[in-house]
């Protein structure tokens, strides 16, 4: 684009007068996709988690909310849901989770030795899991299923083999399997 | 030939080359409009029909 108005001949100022209306359509471009996207996280389509949360690698296995005894879905006294689950090389723990259809599920993970992901399939649940720090993240399944439940971050060599599955049941069902346990997995 | 010296322009040609560029660069604006406008037309197809749709 020239930086003055003087134009040498009417063919350079076509030109200049061309590139200027397409800037002007680019940014325009650019301001729509932005403003769409701040529009749809504010009506809470997709927010990133609020705030951070730490627990110590080290001292997974012997005290806190990721203690094995503690892992897999438990039920809040307003209803909803909480799944606690643990990435490591090469696994999750729990491998299968059972959650209720159609009730607010929060889950919460963490990795006990490097970085790993974790992907519900048929979802936009995407999340890493960064040893040291919990992730949390808002779930609500609509229909009954089982989904796949990968790791989507590479974590050495037996990355590929690193599946969980997510197992949806119908909310009575949910609560029949729940009835004599505090927490609950697909082996319970 | 590749290494032959240019042959200056006639003055003639040189104004219908004027003539041409101030006409504008119409078939580049058709393909540049397609072109973008096929990338925001998947980009919000994705958006709409896929990512919404998903979330939870």
């Amino acid at each position: 684009m020239t930086s003055g108005t003087e134009h040498h001949s009417p063919g350079e100022a076509v030109a200049a007068r061309i590139e200027r209306r397409w800037a002007t359509l680019s940014i325009a471009i650019v301001g729509v996709l932005i403003g769409m996207a701040a529009f749809i996280g504010i009506h809470q389509a997709t927010m990133p988690q609020g705030r951070v949360e730490t627990a110590d690698p080290r001292t997974l296995h012997l005290s806190g909310e990721f203690i094995e005894s503690n892992l897999g879905s438990a039920i809040e006294a307003d209803g909803s849901v909480t799944v606690r689950a643990i990435g490591q090389q090469y696994s999750f723990t729990p491998q299968c989770v059972v959650v209720p259809a159609n009730t607010p599920v929060t889950l919460r993970a963490t990795s006990a030795d490097v970085v790993h992901g974790l992907l519900i399939e048929g979802t936009n649940i995407n999340t890493m899991l960064v040893p040291g720090y919990i992730s949390e993240l808002p779930v609500r399944f609509s229909a009954a299923g089982d989904h796949e439940m990968p790791c989507q971050e590479f974590c050495g060599m037996g990355h590929q083999g690193m599946w969980g599955k997510i197992k949806v049941v119908d909310q009575a069902t949910f609560r029949g399997m729940m009835a004599s346990r505090r927490r609950l997995t697909c082996v319970d | 030939m590749i290494n032959s010296v240019p042959e200056t322009t006639p003055v003639p040609q040189a104004e219908a080359i004027e003539t041409i560029v101030a006409a504008g660069p119409g078939g580049a604006i058709a393909v540049a409009g397609v072109a973008t406008a096929i990338v925001v037309a998947l980009w919000f197809a994705f958006y709409l029909m896929v990512f919404l749709p998903r979330s939870a």
